[in-house]
């Protein structure tokens, strides 16, 4: 099984909620996950692999633009026009508080002063909302039992 | 193999173009307003529709020819499918072909109108001078993607 957590980028707050399920803990900055606010990353579209889980899943972080709703509701059908069944995919949508702005943000950061926005963006995320993005992803665990 | 034609509501260029691919449309020939009403999903979809992977049949070799509205995400929306699907390891199954370079003013201008703001007699005229003066562009757009898919079949 594969898992997939989405956001509006996916190198902040989908890639810190997939570093969670993969590691059960986060370094003392974020900016230390690797990728964190990798805008060239990011611009690639792409599911980024961020690890395996205890059951040996593989966990990605995937950038989806503005409307992460409509993105899952896209790949879901996405999986049964390829044949797959929806446990082949897990998809989880993480939302926190501005995350409309970050691919704006990662587009500044496209055209210089990348490390100034690279650190704004781990102390804004670790300023609350990765609270949220903790209990959405053990949430997301009990719901799908992955413990 | 699944193509899936996208474009901003997946209501009208990505819908002509799906019906060149499956000959609902002649190529040689621009299309009466009726005949671009009388495609299925043409200037028929609402917000509902919105990132819906629609089916609207299958070609002679058997592809399945979809269409798909992705707002204004551009070809970003195409990487992420194919993205989805590598991880799957079914990318060589699926073919995502962006539409809304094919896409004018007057195209934009009527689906807008006749979507968005639900004034469909308004926007509808406006629609098919849009889509007609755009079709040979899109005749062009799905003879590349017909030639890609059989390239890559035979690799």
């Amino acid at each position: 099984m594969k898992i997939l957590f989405i956001g509006t980028t996916g190198v902040h707050h989908s890639l810190v909620a997939a570093h969670w399920l993969v590691h059960n803990d986060l370094p003392d900055k974020l900016t230390q996950i690797a990728g964190f606010a990798d805008n060239t990353e990011d611009h690639k579209g792409l599911p980024i692999l961020v690890g395996h889980d205890n059951r040996n899943n593989e966990v990605y972080s995937l950038g989806a633009g503005r409307d992460v709703l409509m993105a899952k509701k896209t790949i879901e059908e996405l999986l049964g026009v390829l044949g797959f069944y929806p446990h082949d995919l897990l998809i989880k949508p993480i939302q926190v508080r501005g995350d409309r702005l970050f691919p704006f943000i990662n587009k500044v950061c496209s055209v210089g002063a990348e490390q100034g926005m690279r650190r704004m963006m781990a102390r804004y995320l670790s300023s609350g909302p990765v609270d949220s993005i903790i209990s959405q992803v053990e949430g997301f665990r009990e719901h799908y039992q992955l413990h | 193999m699944k193509i899936i034609y996208h474009c901003f509501g997946g209501s009208h260029s990505s819908v002509v173009a799906a019906a060149l691919h499956l000959g609902l449309l002649n190529r040689d020939k621009l299309p009466t307003p009726d005949e671009l009403m009388s495609l299925p999903y043409f200037d028929k979809t609402n917000n509902d529709d919105f990132g819906s992977i629609r089916l609207v049949g299958n070609d002679e070799y058997g592809n399945q020819i979809y269409v798909l509205g992705k707002k204004s995400m551009g070809n970003r929306y195409a990487r992420m499918l194919e993205g989805v699907a590598e991880i799957l390891g079914a990318r060589n199954q699926l073919l995502a072909v962006n539409c809304m370079s094919r896409v004018n003013w007057f195209m934009k201008l009527g689906g807008f109108t006749s979507r968005r703001l639900g004034a469909a007699a308004l926007g509808r005229p406006v629609l098919e001078k849009g889509t007609v003066d755009a079709f040979f562009k899109l005749v062009n757009l799905v003879e590349i993607t017909r030639f890609k898919v059989m390239a890559g079949s035979r690799i």
